[in-house]
C-alpha cells in the first residue's frame, strides 16, 4: 500500500530535534529522505551507532547519507529515479517553493473555501471556456 | 464507487494552456478523477482546516485538488508551473 509523503520523525529523532521529510512504499526499507535538518548532527550519529535497528536506524542512516552528499551526487540519484518518484520530488520541491508564500496560501485558501456554483465548471464547460480564450 | 463530480476553478480559466498537449494532458487526468477520485497526488498535504489537498505533476504543471467527500465531488484549486 502506498502511503503519502509526510514530515514525521519516530520519537527518537524529534528529541535530537530533527525534521525529516521521507516518502515510501508501504515497507520501511523502501522509504526514501527527501529533506533532513538536525541541529545536532553529532548526536544523530551516536543515535547510528546505539540503535539495533528497526526504522529508527533506517531513517537516520538514511539521513547521514544524504548529509554527506553533495548537490550533485542528489542530482545523479535524482536522475536514476523512476519517472513516478522523480514526481513526487518535483511535488514535494513545488510544495516546499509554496511552503511559506502567503499570496499562494492565501489564493489557495480562498479558493478552497469558494462555496460560490458559479464560480466552479464542470470540464466540459471548463474546455469551452478555454475554446473561446484568444491565441495571442 | 459512483462517478464523483469534477469541477475547476473559473480562476484556472487564466492558467491551463487554451491549446496544445499540456492542456490534453491536464483535461485528462481532471477527467479521470471523476472514475478514480481518490488517486493519490505526488506529495500530500493538509490545509489548517485539515483538508487534505493532493499535489500531482502532471507534464508540466502540477494540479491541486481535494476530495469534498459528502457532495462526492473533486475541486480543482489550482494548476500551476510545476518548476515555479
Amino acid at each position: 500500500m502506498r502511503s503519502s509523503t509526510h514530515t514525521e520523525p519516530n520519537e527518537s529523532l524529534r528529541r535530537l530535534g530533527c525534521a525529516f521529510s521521507f516518502s515510501g512504499v508501504g515497507e520501511i526499507r523502501s522509504f526514501r529522505i527527501l529533506s533532513v535538518a538536525c541541529p545536532r548532527r553529532h548526536q544523530l550519529s551516536s543515535l547510528v551507532r546505539r540503535s539495533s535497528g528497526g526504522p529508527a536506524l533506517h531513517l537516520a542512516v538514511n539521513a547521514l547519507k544524504l548529509w554527506s552528499m553533495s548537490v550533485q551526487e542528489i542530482k545523479e540519484q535524482l536522475a536514476a529515479l523512476p519517472r513516478n518518484e522523480q514526481d513526487e520530488v518535483i511535488a514535494y520541491l513545488f510544495h516546499l517553493r509554496h511552503a511559506h508564500d502567503q499570496e499562494y496560501a492565501s489564493k489557495t485558501g480562498r479558493r478552497l473555501g469558494d462555496k460560490d456554483p458559479s464560480h466552479w465548471l464542470p470540464p466540459d464547460a471548463f474546455e469551452r471556456e478555454l475554446d473561446k480564450k484568444e491565441i495571442p | 464507487m459512483g462517478a464523483y463530480s469534477v469541477y475547476l476553478h473559473l480562476e484556472l480559466l487564466e492558467v491551463v494552456p487554451a491549446r496544445g498537449e499540456q492542456r490534453r494532458l491536464i483535461m485528462s487526468f481532471v477527467r479521470s478523477l471523476a472514475d478514480n477520485p481518490h488517486t493519490p497526488g505526488d506529495f500530500t498535504d493538509r490545509d489548517e482546516s485539515l483538508r487534505t489537498r493532493q499535489i500531482k505533476i502532471i507534464g508540466r504543471y502540477a494540479v491541486t485538488y481535494w476530495v469534498d467527500e459528502p457532495v462526492k465531488a473533486v475541486m480543482i484549486v489550482n494548476v500551476d508551473v510545476a518548476d515555479r
